[in-house]
């Protein structure tokens, strides 16, 4: 938790917002963890209808400069309130504030769901978070809950995503190519190992047959969860359509496996998690794309860390973080090439 | 490609000058801090990274490209003057690191071009298959040497909790 933000007051915007009377912002905090939207906790106490309230919100505000290319949160606030009507734990939002009067730039204010959120760092594989007794009910919420993201009619939502008109094997190219912009912006498209890895993905991309709702993040980390149960699933700022496939590669990503036991998520096998999802699904995991869109998710790290190696290097960031990210370029490529290794065996008939 | 050797040092320099010295109270630690800072300084314009490495990079980069224009060569396409130029300034012993950053941006870019090639034109490359596992070999070979300079990360949990 970091420090309160200094000289902003939103009690007046508050109070008109809300229809409340004698607000008082208690507190004001903000999430240190995040690298992209800036979230800040606030603890108010008002009166409404004669009655004293006390309430804590959360505001996800859009950055000065995240490592993400193009920010525009009412999507995720959209995206937010349909996955709550389909049933997904997610928090409730509250409204989008689109004006940069209130808070210098837009944001949008939701409910603050109380539970814990584990810690978690890819560069270094932790102890197992959870519990003997909860992780049963941990792991059945975790697979339900991206089974159900999976299952949103999109097409019959109000929701706008960029891929959501054309065929849906062009929608990945797309996606390949959204990622190729930003890491030429970046200045590392001209690496003769990137070039392969686009190149070898474009050309090799598997017939995709159904677009869904990806949220591209889902992991130990990004749920709050509280007495054994998932309460919401959170950081859904990578959301967009794709192949589940994509989501299932990275929830199976070693980064995010217990250190000993290799629990996904901390919560199951890999075998366990994959039959409950397909159970709970009914659709069939294919193994070729699980590891195509194992490459894509690379692909997807390598277009987050060149915009921070180029944020680093071209000092409009400071945050060492971000000069980490810059020296993961180059591991990142190792794990590329190796998967892209596999890939091809694959596709000579080795095993998967 | 990579973030230069003193952008990443002024960078530490700058966090622990604002960031790190105001919230050490500790008079010792922060006289050993600020010397540690000033050792910094002292050496941000000394430092670079290996000039053996990046002749092995340009080397890693040239190699990948000749065997891609070798083998467009013998399938009869036609190679742009860029991804063939070619002025061997990595391999000249005299040559300084700004010689040798520029060869390897050079050499990189051209390598790149030249894998864009090769995919374009698969469908008039006999035996796109090996050409492709050559190149997909000689990458892997080239990212292992560099893997191997990489200094065992450290357990920042541990340090943390120091």
């Amino acid at each position: 938790m970091g420090a309160e933000p200094q000289g902003v007051d939103l009690t007046a915007y508050l109070t008109e917002k809300m229809g409340a009377e004698d607000l008082k912002v208690l507190k004001m905090s903000r999430v240190e963890q995040g690298m992209s939207a800036d979230t800040f906790f606030l603890d108010l106490a008002y009166t409404k209808n004669n009655e004293k309230v006390r309430e804590e919100i959360v505001i996800r505000r859009e950055p000065s400069g995240g490592i993400l290319e193009t920010y525009d949160l009412s999507k995720e606030f959209n995206l937010l309130g349909a996955l709550k009507a389909a049933e997904v734990a997610v928090p409730r939002v509250l409204w989008y504030e689109p004006s940069t009067e209130a808070f210098e730039r837009p944001f949008y204010a939701m409910e603050k769901v109380e539970g814990e959120v584990g810690n978690v760092d890819p560069r270094r594989p932790s102890k197992l978070m959870f519990s003997e007794q909860e992780r049963p009910t941990l792991a059945r919420d975790f697979v339900s809950n991206i089974v159900k993201t999976h299952s949103f009619d999109w097409r019959n939502s109000p929701l706008v995503f960029p891929d959501s008109g054309g065929d849906e094997s062009e929608a990945l190219i797309r996606q390949i190519e959204r990622h190729e912009e930003v890491i030429a912006r970046a200045g590392y498209r001209s690496h003769p190992i990137i070039a392969l890895g686009i190149n070898w993905l474009k050309q090799n991309a598997p017939e995709i047959d159904e677009l869904c709702i990806v949220h591209g993040d889902y992991r130990v980390g990004n749920f709050i969860s509280e007495d054994g149960r998932i309460r919401a699933v959170i950081d859904w700022e990578l959301a967009h359509l794709g192949d589940p496939h994509e989501d299932l590669a990275f929830i199976l990503s070693p980064a995010w496996r217990s250190a000993e036991e290799g629990l996904v998520s901390h919560l199951m096998t890999e075998a366990e998690f994959l039959q409950q999802y397909q159970e709970m699904s009914g659709r069939v995991v294919d193994p070729y794309k699980l590891m195509y869109f194992g490459a894509i998710i690379v692909l997807r790290g390598l277009d987050i860390m060149c915009s921070c190696a180029k944020n680093f290097s071209e000092g409009q960031s400071t945050d060492l973080r971000d000069g980490i990210h810059a020296m993961t370029v180059e591991s990142l490529l190792e794990v590329l090439l190796l998967v892209l290794s596999m890939l091809t065996m694959s596709q000579d008939g080795g095993a998967v | 490609m990579s973030v230069s050797a003193k952008t990443y040092m002024s960078s530490i320099i700058d966090v622990l000058i604002k960031t790190v010295l105001p919230s050490v109270e500790s008079p010792f630690a922060r006289t050993q801090l600020s010397f540690a800072i000033d050792m910094l300084n002292q050496l941000q314009n000394h430092v670079e990274y290996r000039s053996d490495v990046m002749k092995d990079d340009c080397a890693a980069a040239k190699e990948m490209r000749d065997v891609i224009c070798a083998a467009l060569m013998e399938n009869d396409i036609e190679i742009p003057g860029e991804i063939v130029s070619n002025d061997d300034t990595e391999s000249q012993p005299e040559a300084g690191m700004a010689d040798l950053k520029g060869a390897l941006t050079q050499l990189e870019a051209a390598s790149a071009a030249a894998v864009d090639l090769m995919y374009e034109k698969r469908d008039r490359i006999k035996d796109f298959s090996a050409l492709e596992k050559k190149i997909l070999d000689l990458s892997n070979q080239w990212i292992q040497r560099r893997a191997a300079l990489k200094a065992p990360t450290l357990n920042l949990e541990s340090l943390e909790s120091q």
